[in-house]
């Protein structure tokens, strides 16, 4: 009692005279200790006014001799957590860069006991782990024996929590800092399953994180109350935040970088074949095919041994590619890309040849068939280079509307080879099955969308429809995810909706199918809004040369916008229509639609006008009650009020409504019926003053109002 | 230089032209508008031109063949109908047919082509035919290049940007370029409106449908006077770097010469030579109207009333059977003479020789001429009844007679003399009749 009351006495003292004279109140401390060295009172004391004094090296040393002897007292652990709490900030604040220089004073030996010491106080695992983690980046001697179960146990904290994304707070903990100290230790020894597993779950992660979905409001749960790190006003902003983790520990910088990187490092520890550290994905992707045609030929053996060097490379390269592909055709679904100004693409068939005359076209019915025979047979052949099969089908792309057009599709031809790549053997295809499974891919729906061109591609058109209908389901869901965001993005989205319905229709056109592609065309153009001005092309585009006809029929990826899409859905109806109205059967109707369909891109539709206008006069009569509502181009009104006349063929035209009507009105004896040319004549006339008519307004409105009449006009 | 007028009547130009106020044009509408501009300025200043309207479609019909008269012409481009397709090749083929027949192949003529440039689709449009032009036989050949010496000039009922959207502009160009380069396309410059189309068809009255104005002077003497039609540009091949000659306005003349020694010269072309009459208050006054007996009747009164060295000139030339040389320009000369259309009427005439200072190579040169009366022994004898010029032969050819004037260039006509010359050689020799 009377010791205590004496210590107390000249700490209390002591603290008195810090402000008057430092240099006393220290000679107090001095002698107290010497009196009484086992008092923790006074040391800690001597230590606190080092600290206030933010005198480094002596704090440091007091800091020492508390650790070392007064390890239980709780006062010492907090100081020691805000050290470390500094130690894993990276705050520029005073106090913070003090204690971390408090922290530098110490030995190596201590500082890592006292991390070490630090983590076992940790209840939190993700807080547990960030501490390990410090211990393992200044001491790496110490990887070997902390690092594999740390990494276990951020996974095992992954799978207690039941995450629904691996973009989480464990996985990014794991993927971003624990794994490149584990594959970057030489005196490691993994095995090369753990290797792989280790490999698939960075994947994974760097896929998911450069895929997320955009979302406007960072939904961050303020559950950290460490530090106020974690602070729920603090995660508020545009990027989306993982939760658990800081604004700035979110962000993840060049991820398809890291991830090369990794697989270089994993390569080399598994010792893979004609492994030399790749720069690129389409390197690394070159090196695969080599290694895979080299092990074909070889033996089987060396196949199987392979086998997860080429599944996980091809996969890598695959999802790689196709991401930077569907950013391209689809920047709104990823996050960052939405403020681009950029809107979506889709691909379709190439209608360029639409104007062309019926016989080319059957031709090209016969070659597509036989091209998609030749291409399932190819497919299924080990034999043929797979390089190939990317030759046959060109995509056009408008170059001036989309910058980046040759690197999209250099994309979207490396990760097709990949696909093909990783499905030329069964045992390849097994264990893509199986990465595929394990990170569900089939919920992924930018993976969808590359897949569903894809195939598009190959010239699967029936395939493609069904992953046209997986896409829609998915599609479903994200929109009801984001049902907050549509209202900001109403315009874009309904754009999108309609992405897949227009690749429904180019679909079925390329399978014949023409009654459910004008349907799907239909339902397409309903949703479009056209332009208030006509746009005029420059006469360098309407006189380019068409290019000769290739061995299979061309793609194209156009812009999802309004301007783009109406124009291929007329150019569609035109080319279903085509085939009907030139035959030797007389359909009126077919051929009335077709001529109202060729006023778009005109002077291109002339030689098929005058093909329409040939077949009409053989007819010696032609029947089309719509004719004055959607018919205004100057050159066609001229050639159809010619063939009435003696010299044009003298045909029996019957373009008003109801004429039969007027025909009965009109007749007085005989059967001559008077009126009725100078009906058609007014008609006609008043049908000129309508020339200046903004022509798109007037093909949107003839979809739109002979929806029922057009699908009913097809078989 | 006759002029044709091919006017669209296709159905592309009932195409409406949003003008400002209530009323509504079409293109007919404003083409019409400018003819009438063109036509009321040819009957004011220009009414010795010849004009036919021709109006095409699928087809082709003249409406009016050619003719002074500018009423019938306005009263035909007031009734135009609208038809169908446009068929250019059929119409020029058209224009071909009608200005050899009335002209021949040797007569200028120019065409007026009226279109709004939508030039239709098919067999028989421009494009049509430009595409084929040089794989015809012998006997489907594309009209152009008439087969007669002639201006082509397109008036578009449209503006240059609209023609440059399609490839109208392109095939106009190509028209003109078949016909030799000679004409030129305009456009309307804005928006289609009166006051555009008043402005381009006051562009071609300039090119092409000014009157020539000039001076004609004998020492003292001067009268204004209209050359018709206007004299061309001459462009003389032989030099190195030729620049085109024109006619001044200032007619001198520097002599005067038989009509036998000048004989028959070639010319390169022949002109009217009308007085421009002033009367007390100063107004300029035609010299009468298209009427033969009213036109005669007003210039004998004017002749009447007011002295004009024209007639003076016109008189003394078709009495003493003279011609009287002009200058032209530096090195340049023409001859003045007296024409006789029928029995009662004659008219004053001007021809051009080939600029040079030696046009007649059996004269001389034109500089070393002078009065008979300075040489030292008068040339054409004492009585004035030899002549130096040309140099005789001892036979008698038809080549060697005196000078022929052709009454019309389309054929072979009777031709009748009545200078005075001409008399004593009919008392001398009986009369003969060539064809």
């Amino acid at each position: 009692m009377s010791a205590q009351g004496d210590c107390e006495f000249l700490v209390k003292r002591a603290r008195e005279l810090v402000p008057q004279d430092p240099y006393a109140a220290k000679a107090w401390l001095i002698t107290a200790r010497t009196l009484y060295p086992t008092d923790f009172n006074i040391q800690y004391e001597m230590y606190s006014i080092e600290r206030n004094a933010e005198r480094t090296s002596s704090a440091g040393r007091l800091l020492y001799d508390i650790f070392v002897n007064f390890p239980d007292q709780p006062v010492v652990w907090r100081e020691i957590s805000a050290i470390t709490a500094a130690l894993r900030n990276d705050s520029q604040d005073k106090h913070a860069q003090f204690l971390k220089g408090v922290f530098e004073t110490l030995p190596g030996q201590v500082q890592c006991k006292m991390l070490l010491k630090a983590t076992e106080q940790c209840f939190n695992t993700l807080e547990k782990a960030e501490m390990l983690l410090l211990l393992l980046k200044r001491f790496p001697e110490s990887v070997v024996q902390h690092g594999v179960s740390l990494g276990e146990s951020l996974l095992e904290a992954e799978s207690v929590e039941d995450l629904e994304t691996p973009v989480n707070c464990f996985r990014k903990l794991f993927v971003c800092d624990v794994l490149p100290l584990i594959l970057n230790n030489p005196e490691m020894c993994l095995p090369v399953s753990l290797l792989y597993k280790y490999l698939h779950k960075a994947a994974e992660f760097y896929i998911c994180y450069v895929t997320r979905e955009p979302s406007a409001d960072g939904q961050m749960q303020g559950s950290q109350e460490v530090g106020g790190l974690n602070s729920p006003g603090r995660g508020r902003g545009q990027r989306s935040v993982i939760d658990g983790l800081s604004d700035k520990a979110s962000v993840v910088t060049e991820p398809w970088d890291r991830l090369l990187e990794m697989v270089g490092v994993v390569g080399s520890l598994c010792d893979w074949q004609g492994e030399k550290g790749s720069r690129s994905y389409a390197e690394l992707l070159q090196r695969v095919s080599d290694l895979c045609r080299f092990l074909s030929a070889a033996d089987a053996d060396g196949f199987s041994r392979c086998c997860s060097q080429i599944v996980s490379c091809c996969t890598l390269v695959l999802f790689h590619c196709a991401f930077h592909y569907v950013s391209a055709v689809q920047p709104s679904l990823f996050q960052g890309h939405s403020s681009l100004s950029s809107g979506p693409w889709v691909l379709l068939e190439d209608l360029s040849s639409v104007y062309a005359d019926v016989e080319v076209e059957r031709k090209h019915t016969h070659k597509k068939r036989k091209l998609a025979d030749g291409r399932e047979k190819t497919m299924s052949s080990d034999d043929e280079d797979v390089l190939a099969k990317g030759r046959g089908r060109h995509i056009v792309v408008s170059k001036s509307e989309m910058l980046n057009w040759a690197e999209t599709l250099d994309h979207f031809r490396t990760a097709r080879e990949s696909w093909d790549l990783l499905h030329s053997h069964p045992s390849l295809e097994a264990e893509f099955a199986k990465i595929c499974s394990a990170w569900k891919t089939e919920m992924w729906l930018w993976f969808r969308i590359f897949l569903t061109d894809m195939i598009i591609y190959q010239g699967q058109y029936r395939k493609a429809l069904s992953s046209l209908a997986l896409m829609s389901s998915l599609q479903l869901q994200q929109n009801q995810n984001q049902n907050q965001n549509s209202l900001q993005t109403g315009s874009s989205s309904s754009l999108e909706n309609h992405r897949a319905v227009i690749q429904q229709a180019s679909c079925h056109y390329a399978l014949g199918e023409y009654r459910l592609a004008c349907e799907k065309l239909l339902e397409a153009v309903g949703g479009l809004l056209p332009q208030n001005q006509e746009f005029v092309k420059s006469s360098d585009e309407q006189r380019k040369p068409r290019s000769k006809t290739r061995r299979g029929n061309d793609l194209r990826l156009v812009p999802c916008t309004s301007k783009s899409i109406l124009p291929f859905c007329l150019q569609l109806m035109l080319a279903c229509f085509k085939l009907r109205a030139f035959t030797d059967n007389r359909d009126d109707l077919a051929l009335g639609h077709v001529i109202v369909l060729l006023q778009f891109d005109w002077p291109q539709g002339e030689s098929l006008f005058l093909k329409a206008v040939d077949k009409i006069c053989q007819q010696g009569s032609f029947q089309y009650e719509n004719f004055f509502n959607y018919v205004t181009n100057i050159d066609m009104l001229e050639e159809f009020a010619y063939l009435r006349t003696t010299e044009g063929g003298r045909v029996q035209l019957e373009l008003l409504p109801n004429q039969g009507m007027l025909i009965k009105h009109h007749t007085v004896t005989r059967g001559i019926t008077k009126g009725v040319k100078e009906d058609f004549r007014l008609a006609m006339e008043r049908q000129v003053s309508r020339c200046g008519e903004n022509l798109l307004m007037v093909l949107h409105r003839f979809c739109i109002n002979e929806k029922i009449i057009l699908i009913q006009s097809l078989p | 230089m006759p002029t044709v007028v091919l006017m669209d009547s296709s159905l592309s130009m009932t195409r409406p032209v949003s003008v400002e106020g209530s009323e509504e044009f079409q293109r007919k509408n404003l083409a019409v508008h400018g003819l009438t501009m063109l036509f009321e300025h040819m009957a004011t200043n220009y009414k010795l031109e010849f004009t036919s309207l021709v109006a095409f479609s699928s087809l082709w019909e003249l409406m009016v063949p050619f003719t002074r008269d500018y009423n019938t012409l306005q009263e035909a481009l007031n009734n135009l109908e609208d038809y169908d397709k446009t068929c250019l090749e059929g119409a020029l083929q058209g224009v071909s047919n009608v200005v050899q027949q009335e002209w021949g192949s040797a007569c200028p003529c120019q065409v007026v082509l009226v279109t709004d440039g939508a030039l239709g689709i098919g067999r028989g449009s421009l494009r049509h035919s430009l595409q084929t032009v040089k794989q015809r036989g012998e006997d489907k050949k594309f009209p152009l290049p008439f087969p007669f010496p002639s201006k082509l000039y397109i008036m578009c009922i449209a503006n240059a940007e609209e023609l440059q959207a399609t490839d109208g502009m392109d095939n106009l160009e190509q028209l003109i370029n078949l016909n030799g380069g000679d004409g030129q396309i305009y456009t309307m410059e804005g928006p289609l409106c009166l006051k555009s189309v008043q402005s381009m068809f006051g562009k071609l009255i300039d090119q092409a449908y000014s009157p020539f104005h000039a001076v004609l002077r004998c020492g003292n003497l001067t009268s204004d006077v209209q050359v018709f039609p206007r004299p061309e540009p001459v462009i003389i091949d032989e030099e190195v770097d030729p620049m085109p000659k024109n006619v001044q306005t200032d007619l001198e003349i520097v002599g005067f010469i038989e009509i036998g020694d000048i004989s028959s010269p070639p010319v390169l072309s022949r002109h009217l030579v009308l007085p421009i009459a002033v009367n007390k208050e100063g107004d300029e006054i035609g010299t009468g109207t298209t009427d033969d007996t009213e036109e005669d009747t007003s210039t004998n009164q004017m002749a009447g009333k007011s002295p004009n060295f024209c007639v003076l000139l016109h008189g003394s030339l078709k009495v003493e059977g003279m011609v009287a040389l002009v200058q032209l320009g530096p090195d340049w000369y023409g001859m003045l003479y007296s024409q006789a259309d029928s029995k009662k009427k004659s008219n004053l005439m001007m021809s051009l020789f080939d600029p040079g200072s030696e046009p007649l190579p059996w004269l001389g040169r034109m500089s070393q001429l002078g009065p008979a009366s300075d040489a030292a022994e008068n040339p054409y004898g004492e009585d004035d009844s030899k002549s130096p010029f040309p140099i005789q032969p001892k036979h008698k050819r038809s080549y060697a007679q005196n000078v022929t004037v052709w009454i019309k260039a389309s054929g072979l006509q009777m031709y009748r003399k009545f200078s005075a010359m001409q008399e004593n050689y009919l008392k001398k020799h009986k009369p003969s009749i060539r064809n």
